[in-house]
């Protein structure tokens, strides 16, 4: 990237898949003057070939799936930032690498110029961003003021003696899920500083590396600040050649060279069979690529569905080596991590002591074991060596146990015989002022993994049946698209509505960001749902009860009165949300105080009482970034800024003020932004601490508000005002009880993982999208509404599905039937056996398909008769005994 | 023209959008060419440091 | 008293006559005074054995878990309360059960006359709030009141809870909820004191485990104190950890679940006041959550519920 200089062979990073070398032919002496070849002669593998050319190679596909990405933008050419002539202005990609524990310092927060710790850092928003005049690209690049506040963040973490961060901005933009606590812990508890600004010029402080930022302030005053470090936030560009080829195969780009879409179909390019994922189609974060992408893997499906299944192959099993009654016979595996753990821990020493312990017949150290060729290794070493328990001595189970039980796998070895122990997180990351210490605690916790997987055994894991049919609960936009994505694709769908006709919160939209007719457009989805033969649409209808778990639910849902019952294998949770109902700035007390999906019903009735409004007002935020509902709801801004313009289409000369906290019109809406100021538009910024204040008298409505900028309070005449008003989430805690999904503190539901699992829930073979999830656009909620059908239909192909082996295991002559387990069970898996069985009655049984493994269930068992397997009280007292003993 | 339907999918770009479109394909029927310029997959999200929230290492 | 006596033996004639019941559990007069036991009456003309004084704090309800006829139980407030925990954790079903109520009017510690009448006791007569005792050479009155065991003092329900007929009048409940007052006491100690208080108290114990046999919650197959896979706990009263642990785990084994009916600080030979421990969990039941054991057969007890979105934010 830079920083440092890449050798003309290399790998691009260390866990890199495939982990192969490659020659930088820019930079090889051999390409460049034809002679050397010296790394041809000392190759053991004889693997180095300079007659290595460019292939081309056909490919015949069904369908294309463009997720070319995007590059940072490179500051260079902006003068202004002085990128290219002082060493301590980077870009965020490269205070990336710095803060990475595998970047060129290692982890350590130093500047490039001196390499001294810093003591203020600056970062600079919208660096090729928001910017007509310097690069020419005006959308906004959506992910940057989130990353340059985790950055800040992290900084500071990292920083030894105290670290002041400044972030200069034009608005703060954290639309996403839990951005605006993230934002707002930053800034009132992590201190860092935030400045809304405009950046005039970086000065070199004489005599000095230090960089002095020249801005001007909210007042229009001229202000500097002297910095140690410049980090400037770049944001996304389209990559050159990707937008050649876009044009040579004649796929359309949006203005700013995204790939133009459009918000019924957000994922498909102009070329039939080809589509689009990721920042290709717009500036995205990791989250949303996810969604785009695997909404971009349904949408191929949809396409492709009847050559399904005729070209795939399958994987032969390995046979798994039967190892009961065997020696123990361990590998130990140590970490480095980098200088993750190696950087504090004496790596070789804990090897040399791991060779020593009992039962251990292999111990050795890696740079990472968890690149692709230790893998290989690892799996060759257990078959050589015999080995039939691993030990791997590295970070955490969390992320990186199922690659190595994988390995195990692939060499035949039971999956449940190998045992992490976590040297990293809980050991060099805490420990690093106490090497030798955590040198001797890594000693300890390796011996501790050691003993307790000595006495492990293998465990078993059950068989079951994926029933194929799917349910999608609630008929919004997320929850149609999803319903077809598997409908198309072949599976009986049954879309579940509890009102009297589906489109959801759609039905009251009237246009979207792109001026499309959003009524028109949801009319054809509604129709091609309807005219769909798989799909089985109950209006009217609601669940009752839900039994069962992934791959078998049993569902009973009542529409009129009447019961119905519905197995299925999988569920969409697609219950949208809904716009709340201000209760402030005098909302239902005059109807020309109304919301912005008032406003909507007008334009979408040609409402006449619009025409003659000389003068509107909209104020952001109603509801939204409070105290009590801390979250942006992301579309407001957007929806008032494209409303703003309708009324602007219907009198131009109608004076329209919106007051707003930040604007928040991220991607390509920036456009719309720009527009708005253009066609006149006045944007007035009003501080939460002291809202706008909104009076009657003698008939007629105004406003008052404080303008940041001027510093004085403006008064403005309304014949309508319009509250931009939050999104409220449809909360069901009777649904989440059914399935057994957890709904964060806004009501929200919580995904598997915020960063890669934000289609999919944390219980197995339940799914989730739209507005359930967070607020979002429709585009949005469309992808999301595919993506979660993609995950779905993952799930669906498999047929068969496997459950745990780590699972709760009853004990039934120890049980004493009182029903802890059953009662405490999040899962609902354990159960009393029939009072009319054989064996046991009444006794706890534990369901291994719901199991998840937590231990809830063994911990508050008094009577001894739970055991979690894996688990094992013995392999437990092994190891807190092993804690016990001293290391040599 | 349903038999001239050809049962895979070319993935351009192996970033964390191209990886988890190929993944999700895979599983569900599909044969995959994921087709990246680099020398390895990951693209722009390998050579980030910690993510929001979880600070999971972003590798 | 007597009424009550005269009441419970005419009940439970009837319903073994009836066939409701195939037995009944109930107390009957004890060889020595103070000595009432706890009997299983068969057949209708042994009805008349039965009796009930303040000599009757066992609580009757440690006789049901597991059984599988139908059962008639002579029920004090404690009692019930322990009966409807039962009947939660499906030791015994509510349909097996005929409850005869007894309004509580108080147990006797007999060890508290005892220690006040220095003579070999003879008779122990109660009348109304007067409790007469005969030595070989001597006679005593004394105050009911002074006399009682130590958690009829504090209790707030004498009234079963559930029955399905009752053997006296429903009493009126004191107008004051227990005031944990002796816990209280404790909880305000240093910890270094608190600790040396327990040590003081349990040095005492002999791991006879009578506190746990008497005890009407504890019916597990195999007690944690008798497993030998893990050995949780040593076997002897001689390590005092080891003491210690098989008190205090058994205390958290009632956590939310205990009616401090006594019968463990009865039961005890050595008399350790056991009850400071469960009487401890007991008030925090109480503080944190206004929850008290056995008063209602919809709930399982305090700690059985769990979800996942519980507040945990203690957990850092």
């Amino acid at each position: 990237m830079g920083l440092q200089k890449r050798k003309a062979i290399y790998v691009e990073y260390a866990q890199a898949v495939p982990l192969k070398y490659a020659i930088d032919a820019d930079n090889c002496i051999y390409f460049q003057k034809g002679k050397c070849g010296a790394c041809k002669k000392l190759c053991p593998a004889e693997a180095i070939d300079f007659e290595q050319k460019e292939e081309t190679i056909t490919i015949n596909a069904g369908a294309i799936i463009f997720s070319s990405g995007f590059n940072p933008l490179n500051p260079a050419d902006l003068d202004l930032y002085q990128y290219n002539d002082r060493p301590n202005v980077i870009t965020s990609m490269e205070m990336e690498r710095i803060l990475s524990a595998s970047g060129p310092t290692g982890g350590h927060l130093v500047r490039l110029s001196d390499k001294k710790e810093p003591k203020k850092i600056a970062w600079l928003q919208c660096v090729g961003s928001r910017d007509m005049n310097r690069c020419g690209n005006l959308y906004c690049s959506s992910v940057c003021c989130m990353y340059a506040i985790k950055e800040a963040v992290i900084a500071k973490e990292h920083s030894e003696e105290g670290l002041d961060c400044a972030i200069f901005y034009m608005d703060i933009r954290t639309p996403g899920k839990e951005f605006e606590k993230f934002y707002n812990n930053a800034k009132e508890k992590e201190g860092v500083r935030f400045i809304k600004s405009r950046i005039h010029s970086i000065e070199h402080v004489v005599n000095t590396d230090d960089l002095k930022v020249r801005y001007l302030d909210e007042d229009n005053n001229l202000q500097g600040e002297i910095f140690d470090m410049i980090v400037l936030s770049v944001g996304m560009e389209t990559p050159k050649d990707i937008v050649k080829l876009s044009q040579k195969l004649g796929i359309e780009l949006s203005k700013g060279n995204f790939c133009k879409t459009s918000t019924f179909n957000p994922l498909e390019t102009s070329i039939e069979g080809i589509l689009v994922s990721g920042a290709f189609g717009g500036p995205k974060d990791i989250p949303q690529s996810v969604v785009y992408a695997s909404g971009a893997a349904c949408a191929a499906g949809e396409i492709l569905n009847s050559a399904r299944n005729t070209l795939t192959k399958t994987v032969e099993p390995v046979p798994e080596t039967n190892v009961i009654g065997e020696r123990p016979s361990i590998g130990v595996f140590v970490c480095k991590c980098g200088s993750n753990i190696a950087g504090v821990v004496d790596v070789s020493k804990v090897v040399e002591y791991a060779a020593k312990l009992p039962f251990v017949d292999y111990a050795a150290e890696n740079i990472y074991s968890c690149s692709q060729d230790n893998q290989d290794g690892m799996a060759q070493l257990i078959k050589e060596k015999g080995l039939n328990r691993v030990v791997v001595a590295a970070c955490t189970p969390k992320t990186h146990e199922p690659l190595f039980q994988e390995t195990l796998i692939s060499a035949g070895l039971n999956k449940y015989l190998f045992e992490m122990a976590n040297i990293r997180n809980h050991n060099s990351w805490v420990h690093k002022d106490s090497p030798e210490l955590a040198t001797l605690k890594a000693m300890d916790l390796v011996r501790m993994a050691v003993e307790k997987i000595s006495i492990a055994k293998p465990l078993s894991e059950a068989e079951l049946e994926v029933n194929q049919n799917a349910m999608i609960i609630g008929g919004g936009v997320a929850g149609i698209s999803a319903a077809l994505g598997l409908a198309n694709q072949g599976y009986d769908t049954y879309l579940i509505e509890k009102s009297g006709e589906l489109g959801g919160e759609a039905k009251k939209i009237f246009k979207s960001a792109n001026n499309e007719n959003i009524q028109k457009e949801l009319l054809s989805l509604i129709e091609a749902a309807q005219n769909n033969n798989k799909l089985h649409i109950r209006l009217n209808s609601s669940i009752v009860n839900v039994e069962g778990f992934v791959g078998n639910f049993k569902t009973v849902i009542a529409s009129d009165n009447k019961e119905e019952s519905i197995e299925h294998g999988v569920s969409v949770i697609a219950t949208g949300g809904t716009a709340l109902k201000p209760t402030e700035y005098l909302y239902g007390e005059d109807k020309r105080i109304i919301t912005s999906l008032d406003l909507d019903k007008k334009f979408i009735n040609n409402d006449n009482s619009l025409k003659g409004l000389k003068s509107a007002v909209f104020i952001q935020c109603v509801g939204s970034r409070e105290p009590n509902r801390p979250y942006c709801s992301g579309v407001c801004c957007t929806h008032s800024i494209t409303n703003a313009l309708e009324l602007k289409k219907i009198n131009p000369d109608m004076n329209i003020f919106i007051l707003y906290r930040d604007i928040r019109t991220y991607g390509e809406k920036e456009y719309l932004y720009h527009q708005a100021r253009e066609a006149g538009i006045i944007f007035i910024r009003y501080l939460a601490s002291d809202k706008p204040n909104i009076k009657i008298e003698n008939g007629k409505i105004s406003v008052t508000v404080q303008d940041t900028s001027l510093n004085q309070y403006l008064e403005m005449e309304a014949d309508l005002v319009t509250l931009a008003s939050a999104i409220v989430a449809n909360k069901d805690q009777k649904l989440a009880k059914f399935f057994k999904i957890q709904v964060n503190e806004d009501g929200f539901y919580i995904e598997k993982h915020a960063k890669l699992g934000p289609c999919e829930f944390a219980t197995d073979g339940v799914f989730l999208c739209g507005l359930a999830h967070y607020p979002k656009p429709i585009d949005e909620s469309i992808a999301h509404g595919k993506g979660a059908a993609a995950k779905a239909l993952t799930l669906l192909a498999k047929k068969k599905i496997r459950t745990s082996g780590t699972i709760a295991d009853v004990e039934p002559l120890k049980c004493s039937s009182c029903g802890v387990c059953v009662s405490i069970c999040p899962y609902s898996a354990p159960s009393f056996i029939p009072d009319d069985a054989r064996f046991f009655a009444g006794k706890a049984q534990i369901n291994p398909v719901l199991c998840k493994g937590c231990g809830l269930c063994v911990a508050s068992c008094r009577s001894g008769a739970l055991r979690l397997k894996g688990f094992d009280n013995d392999q437990i007292f092994a190891q807190i005994n092993a804690a016990f003993e001293e290391a040599a | 023209m349903s038999k001239d339907i050809i049962g895979s999918v070319v993935v351009v770009g192996g970033g964390i959008a191209g990886m988890r479109s190929a993944l999700d394909l895979a599983n569900s029927g599909y044969y995959v060419y994921l087709v990246e310029k680099s020398s390895s997959i990951g693209g722009v999200m390998s050579q980030l440091d910690k993510t929001f929230p979880t600070n999971d290492c972003a590798m | 008293m007597v009424e009550y006596i005269s009441k419970i033996q005419k009940i439970s004639k009837k319903i073994l006559q009836d066939g409701k019941v195939d037995i009944i559990i109930g107390f009957s007069s004890g060889s020595l005074p103070m000595a009432s036991r706890p009997s299983f009456i068969k057949s209708p003309e042994d009805a008349d054995k039965l009796i009930f004084d303040g000599n009757c704090g066992i609580n009757l309800a440690n006789y049901l878990a597991g059984r599988k006829e139908k059962i008639g139980i002579i029920a004090k407030g404690c009692d019930s309360r322990n009966i409807a925990q039962l009947i939660v954790e499906n030791k015994i079903k509510r349909e097996q059960l005929f409850i005869i109520g007894v309004p509580c009017f108080k147990m006797i510690d007999k060890r508290k006359i005892s220690l006040l009448f220095e003579d070999e006791i003879t008779q122990v007569t109660e009348v109304g709030d007067k409790v007469i005792v005969k030595g070989k050479a001597k006679e005593k009155t004394f105050n009911r009141e002074d006399l009682l065991q130590a958690n009829c003092i504090t209790c707030t329900h004498h009234n079963p809870v559930i029955y399905d007929e009752l053997a006296g009048e429903l009493i009126k409940e004191p107008d004051q909820k227990d005031g944990y007052e002796d816990v209280k006491k404790i909880e305000a100690m240093s910890s270094d004191k608190r600790w040396s208080h327990f040590s003081e108290m349990l040095s005492a114990c002999i791991r006879c485990y009578a506190c746990r046999d008497a005890c009407p919650l504890c019916y597990c197959p195999t007690c944690f104190v008798d497993e030998a896979a893990p050995q949780w706990v040593g076997k002897s009263a001689d390590n005092q950890i080891d003491v210690k642990t098989f008190h205090i785990l058994r205390a958290f084994h009632c956590a939310g679940r205990c009616t401090d009916c006594g019968a463990c600080e009865r039961a005890c030979p050595m008399s350790i006041k056991v009850r400071e421990f469960t009487r401890k969990l007991n008030s925090d039941a109480m503080r944190h959550y206004e929850w008290e054991a056995g008063l209602t057969t919809d709930k399982r007890p305090l700690l059985d519920n769990f979800r996942v979105n519980d507040y945990q934010d203690f957990i850092k």
